[in-house]
């Protein structure tokens, strides 16, 4: 990963992706923006069994960076959202660029660790993407 | 001199430890309470330096001072390198 | 004293295990905060060691608590460093 993207898309990983599945879905829903989706759908694209998919939405959901129904069930990318949408967009392309690279930094303990130890000495918090 | 050094170095190891206590709070992370608690002891030792050397007539705290800090990064080498 | 200079090379051992974790840290997230908090903790516990070898009692001399501040200074500019770094 290159420093320019690097920084930003890295420290997106480690603090709002816990899974593959995770990115995948946001990714998915991200790129496909104009419509909503269900755990059926999603399980469809990505490969995953609907039970994941289902909870996959509802973390997404609950995290703030899918825009869901009040039973975190039927999502979509909130489009409006401009600096979300620009950096998932880097990140799209980052996964595209480098898939063992993001996949490594999503399964590194070490850097999750490292990156929830430095965040609590910024004295502003900014978990929110815009 | 010494004594105000010491007194810098107790300020700046409360505020590691508030500044992890705080994250410990956000995030309920094991490894931001052992930090916190690392930084607390290493805010203890500090200040029981600045206390020997003001208040007291011969340093007697020496060994109460280093317990403290032994603790502190024990629990620090623990929390940096359990599983989460 | 025999007890205390134990104390100190446990207390200098366990400043470099720290400092050697916090290098772990940087190299997984290329964070250089964490280059100073392990820059930090290696110089408390070559100082520790220091003291500890040390026969007489150096507390209050200006070498120890001046290399101990420079420890503390650098978890401080570690700190404002990583505030000061924002996009």
């Amino acid at each position: 990963m290159d420093e320019a993207t690097g920084a930003e898309v890295r420290r997106f990983i480690l603090t709002s992706i816990p899974s593959v599945p995770h990115l995948e879905t946001l990714l998915l829903l991200w790129r496909e923006r104009n419509r909503e989706w269900d755990a059926a759908g999603v399980a469809q694209r990505i490969y995953v069994p609907e039970k994941t998919a289902a909870a996959v939405l509802a973390d997404l959901g609950a995290s703030g960076l899918l825009a869901c129904d009040d039973q975190l069930r039927r999502c979509r990318f909130d489009a409006t959202r401009e600096a979300l949408a620009a950096l998932v967009g880097r990140l799209d392309a980052e996964y595209a660029r480098d898939l063992v690279g993001v996949t490594r930094l999503i399964h590194s303990r070490s850097s999750r660790q490292a990156q929830a130890f430095a965040d609590a000495f910024k004295f502003r918090k900014d978990t929110d993407h815009g | 001199m010494a004594e105000i050094v010491y007194a810098l170095c107790a300020l700046t190891s409360l505020a590691c430890a508030v500044l992890l206590f705080r994250g410990y709070a956000r995030s309920r992370s094991g490894m931001l309470f052992w930090s916190a608690l690392c930084f607390a002891c290493l805010t203890i030792s500090n200040a029981l330096l600045v206390v020997d050397r003001l208040v007291l007539p011969e340093p007697v705290l020496n060994t109460w001072r280093l317990v403290p800090t032994l603790l502190g990064l024990a629990l620090l080498i623990y929390g940096l390198t359990q599983e989460e | 004293m025999v007890s205390n200079a134990v104390l100190l090379g446990a207390i200098a051992m366990a400043s470099l295990v720290a400092a050697l974790l916090f290098l772990r840290f940087w190299r997984s997230s290329r964070d250089r905060f964490f280059l100073f908090l392990a820059a930090s903790f290696a110089i408390e516990g070559v100082n520790r060691a220091a003291f500890a070898l040390a026969h007489e009692r150096v507390e209050n001399e200006p070498v120890y608590y001046l290399v101990r501040l420079c420890a503390y200074a650098l978890i401080i500019v570690a700190i404002v460093d990583k505030n000061r770094a924002r996009r």
